[in-house]
């Protein structure tokens, strides 16, 4: 491992992979199970996707981002699921 | 996009013409008591336009009784039959027989594990087979029955599970359509999207296997949220990645037209 690299983010605090990886634990062991949090480091930049079930949901993955990565620049993109009828089908082949 | 009545009767319209099954397929939906109704509204409207829905797994969070009720609820008296199997999520809380319990005798859904289920659709048999199915990885790149005991133990299960859908889908041999329904993936080509490392947890190459020498005409599995909807088996099979955050809808729909007529 490159300690002389830790990654952005690393200043006075945890590095910013195991930070994520921290966070992931969290959000699979919380509330909403959640496991499909995709984070990826762009340049000093965190970027945060996902998609929420409800609006309560949304709000909890953010705070719980934010929180995880005081500190660094982060952009998030938290959908919330649509739940409507679809207009037309597939003809499947 | 959604629509309202008149996309109802646009969509009703494609699937009552010729010998057509109509299904309606949707996975990861994760409710819980906090999210109680937030499907409800689109099931309701079922009728119109599918004739069964197949839940993909990872219908709960965390697998508790409490959050099966919720799903059993969601999905109790809809105007087509419901066919499900479980997910990991459905297993967290060590307790899957209950859940499956739960979502029978509250919800009337056929759960099935390594078994099936033949649903009449106008005239035609359409039979269900499926299982939760396990990761593992797929061809090349997956891994074997060697070493530990644990890795050992994690590829028999994900081999076990794959022989139970085999079994079902020998069952439904004289079906006029065969859907394999499972909650991990059986192709790569639906997780596009995911992280690679992640794949060999996300799926395996044995449930592809059993499908293909199952003779299915369509598979349907969950778990992937960040993949794609569209795959193919190595035999030529259709495979549809229905997780909810795939699909962006309450379900998917597709139309399956049997190639020739069969009897189960």
């Amino acid at each position: 491992m490159n300690t002389a690299d830790p990654g952005p983010g690393a200043a006075g605090s945890r590095p910013a992979e195991y930070r994520a990886a921290r966070l992931q634990e969290r959000l699979a062991a919380g509330p909403y199970a959640e496991l499909a949090l995709r984070i990826e480091f762009r340049g000093d930049a965190v970027l945060v996707r996902a998609v929420a079930g409800s609006p309560a949901c949304r709000s909890y993955l953010l705070d719980a981002v934010a929180e995880e990565f005081t500190g660094l620049r982060v952009h998030t993109d938290i959908a919330l699921a649509d739940t409507g009828v679809p207009d037309h089908p597939e003809a499947v082949q | 996009m959604t629509g309202g009545a008149a996309a109802d009767r646009a969509v009703a319209d494609r699937g009552v013409s010729g010998r057509t099954a109509r299904i309606a397929a949707i996975g990861d939906i994760h409710l819980a008591p906090d999210a109680a109704g937030r499907y409800r509204p689109a099931f309701q409207r079922l009728g119109g336009v599918a004739d069964l829905l197949l839940l993909a797994g990872d219908l709960t969070r965390h697998g508790t009784v409490a959050e099966a009720r919720t799903v059993a609820a969601e999905v109790a008296g809809l105007d087509v039959p419901v066919i499900a199997v479980l997910g990991n999520h459905d297993h967290h809380d060590g307790c899957p027989d209950q859940v499956a319990d739960v979502l029978r005798e509250e919800g009337a859904v056929t759960v099935l594990e390594g078994s099936s289920a033949v649903v009449p659709v106008g005239g035609m048999q359409v039979g269900v087979a499926g299982t939760k199915g396990f990761g593992g990885g797929f061809a090349g790149r997956c891994g074997s029955e060697f070493g530990e005991d644990e890795m050992k133990a994690f590829v028999r299960y994900s081999r076990s599970l794959a022989d139970g859908l085999r079994t079902a889908l020998a069952e439904l041999a004289g079906c006029d359509l065969r859907i394999a329904l499972t909650h991990f993936s059986p192709v790569p080509d639906t997780l596009a999207g995911e992280p690679l490392e992640i794949y060999p947890f996300l799926g395996s190459y044995l449930l592809a296997e059993a499908v293909d020498e199952g003779r299915a005409d369509l598979a349907v599995h969950g778990h992937a949220h960040a993949g794609t909807e569209h795959g193919l088996t190595a035999g030529g099979v259709p495979v549809r990645n229905v997780a909810q955050p795939v699909v962006r809808h309450a379900f998917a729909l597709y139309e399956l037209h049997p190639a020739e007529a069969a009897g189960c």
